[in-house]
């Protein structure tokens, strides 16, 4: 299932250098591993060792690149702290791939995002945003339909950019859409939290383990689901050294309801990454997977989704398990009425903005 | 490798040509690009299909209903598409402008500068600037005049010695500029005209043979000179506080942001350590004749 190119990516992240790759293998592996947006993390994990010149020069980049993201994120993290804990009265933490980089964590080592997530109270949103805005971050996309679908079913607000910078925010006030139904009581995940320098706050380390499976296995699109696996092996293999972690993270997904996606998590990693998961936690975990015949396309999908979609890596019938894995996707964010009003919502306004123009649907 | 093979090899896996700090993989079936690419390109050194290519680029036609109507043309960096797409006339100069892309979004090795840089006897001048200084058409002519050029767009500088890389490409001149060019030089080959360009008119000169052959000799910088072309004066030299320099040489940078306290660092210690000037000029011999003297400080 996992295809050759797969196989040496796998083992180049932990640091070892497969035999018998040539020139053009290492100038294929570099293609493949940019676009899945692991280049800096494989390059951390083999900088120093043997391999063509060539090659080198890809990996010093990628290094110099991911280090200047975490100095980004850094100042940007500080800036945000600054502004914003004047308005909230409640938890305001940073999520996803900033948490990584500002909690110095293994998994942060060559972790590099787009936008920067923030998880903040229901009832400071509009307090916050306001603040935001009158410090230059401003919406993406004024489109009143999109405005409506953030505002009313998702869990987080537009993405707003910053004018002069160019970062992008994303601010969530839970971690899975409200109309999936699926939205767990957020204090479970807040109410242990980490403290870093410069009051900037992060989840604990099994919530933030559970966040990155919830959102690996709550995504549409799998274009980064390789980094995102690859991201829970690192997290299970340096937090699960702690005694408590794997009694913590089953505990947290059971009462937020997330013991599927954990399994899940626990499954592919293991299979993919041969990540060290204690047995009893994968004996635990055959519960809440689902009985056989589903097991079986489930594990047709996701390891195929779950590799580098770069035609190079040659992952067979990933058209088709993208699609499926799109499917399931928007099933379980949405329920089928609001899934089919939406699906119609986009098209219908897709079509008359292709005949018509952009006038029909946005105010002038 | 033999060139009518070449042209085969374009229009499949791919044609990794060598160019000293990066080595490409060029693809393209179309044959307008297949043959400027390959005049431009005749005396670069071609490196065996098996050995690993810095950047994989190709030029494309989509594949819409547009190129029925009105055909275009996008570049392609590995499996993604970075810009637009062009119309159909200026593919071969998307080519090259995608080429430069690449370097200034992932090499990192070394500090890219928006720049010129010309040689003669052992010293490299580097001439950062915009568009629209003339810079072009300066290097275009020294380049021909037994100036050894090391690039018209792209300086690259070593971050640990401090000495400039040869990044030889095809010479890029617009509007006005060919048609002097061609007055100057009618030896040199000229690629066929791109009409109406971001840019205006554009083509590319193959660059000398000799600048190509030392594509892997690294050369110690005598001085910055910052270029501003002015119709109505042959030479005026200014001098150039090392400050300005470096403004200058970092407005122009491509990836000083990347390499951080590591780029700022090296551009310092290059202003500090070469002599620096400010030219309005709109005479080239003044210019070539002015540099050769080697008085830079009054």
């Amino acid at each position: 299932m996992i295809s050759h190119y797969t196989s040496c990516l796998i083992s180049l992240l932990k640091g070892h250098i497969p035999k018998g790759l040539n020139e053009r293998d290492w100038e294929c592996l570099i293609r493949i591993a940019r676009r899945a947006s692991i280049l800096p993390r494989l390059a951390s994990q083999i900088v120093g060792q043997n391999y063509p010149c060539f090659v080198e020069k890809h990996l010093n980049s990628a290094i110099k690149q991911a280090c200047l993201q975490k100095q980004q994120v850094r100042y940007e993290a500080i800036q945000l702290v600054k502004l914003l804990e004047t308005v909230s009265d409640s938890h305001l933490l940073f999520l996803k791939g900033a948490a990584y980089c500002l909690g110095d964590y293994q998994v942060g080592i060559g972790r590099i995002f787009s936008d920067i997530d923030l998880l903040v109270a229901k009832n400071d949103l509009s307090k916050i945003e306001t603040k935001l805005l009158v410090y230059g971050w401003f919406p993406e996309s004024s489109d009143e339909y999109d405005q409506k679908y953030y505002r009313e079913w998702a869990h987080e607000i537009p993405p707003i950019r910053h004018a002069q910078r160019g970062t992008l925010l994303d601010v969530h006030h839970n971690l899975v859409p409200i109309i999936s139904g699926r939205a767990p009581n957020i204090a479970l995940f807040t109410e242990d939290l980490i403290y870093l320098e410069n009051g900037i706050k992060v989840l604990s380390v099994h919530a933030m383990t559970l966040h990155s499976a919830i959102h690996l296995f709550f995504q549409e699109e799998y274009h980064h689901a390789f980094r995102d696996i690859c991201d829970l092996h690192c997290m299970f293999s340096e937090f699960g050294k702690t005694p408590t972690f794997w009694e913590d993270i089953q505990t947290l997904a059971l009462k937020s309801g997330f013991s599927l996606e954990l399994a899940l998590a626990c499954r592919y990693s293991e299979a993919i990454f041969n990540t060290p998961i204690p047995a009893d936690v994968l004996r635990n975990s055959k519960e809440y997977l689902p009985n056989k015949p589903f097991l079986l396309i489930y594990d047709w999908l996701y390891l195929k989704v779950l590799q580098p979609h770069h035609p190079l890596a040659q992952v067979r019938f990933l058209g088709l398990a993208n699609f499926l894995a799109l499917l399931r996707g928007h099933f379980i964010k949405m329920p089928l009425h609001i899934l089919l009003l939406h699906s119609f919502t986009k098209i219908y306004r897709n079509i008359t903005t292709f005949l018509f123009g952009e006038g029909l649907t946005k105010k002038s | 490798m033999e060139w009518g093979e070449a042209k085969q090899i374009l229009d499949s896996s791919g044609l990794v040509v060598d160019l000293g700090v990066a080595a490409f993989r060029v693809q393209s079936s179309i044959v307008n690009v297949q043959e400027t690419f390959l005049k431009l390109y005749s005396s670069y050194e071609l490196l065996d299909d098996s050995r690993g290519a810095d950047f994989q680029v190709a030029v494309k036609r989509p594949l819409s209903v547009r190129r029925w109507l009105k055909p275009q043309v996008s570049f392609f960096q590995d499996n993604i598409t970075p810009f637009l797409p062009l119309p159909f006339s200026q593919s071969y100069p998307l080519l090259e402008w995608g080429m430069n892309w690449c370097m200034a979004s992932y090499m990192h090795e070394h500090l890219l500068i928006h720049g010129a840089v010309l040689e003669r006897n052992g010293e490299a001048f580097i001439f950062p600037a915009p568009p629209g200084s003339g810079k072009s058409t300066l290097c275009a002519f020294l380049a021909f005049s037994g100036w050894r050029i090391l690039s018209d767009e792209m300086t690259v500088l070593n971050l640990s010695t401090g000495e400039v890389h040869p990044f030889v490409r095809p010479i890029c001149l617009k509007n006005n500029s060919i048609n002097l060019f061609r007055s100057w030089f009618p030896e040199a080959f000229i690629s066929p005209i791109a009409k109406d360009t971001a840019k205006g008119d554009v083509a590319h000169i193959r660059p000398p043979v000799d600048s190509i052959n030392r594509i892997r000799e690294s050369v110690k910088v005598r001085a910055v000179i910052l270029p501003k072309y002015s119709p109505d004066i042959p030479l005026d030299i200014y001098s150039l506080s090392k400050c300005d320099a470096l403004q200058s040489l970092s407005g122009n940078a491509f990836n000083e942001g990347v390499l951080g306290l590591e780029g700022f660092k090296a551009l310092v210690r290059l202003v500090e350590s070469v002599d620096t000037v400010e030219i309005h000029y709109n005479d080239l011999q003044e210019v070539s004749a002015f540099l050769l003297e080697g008085i830079f400080t009054p």
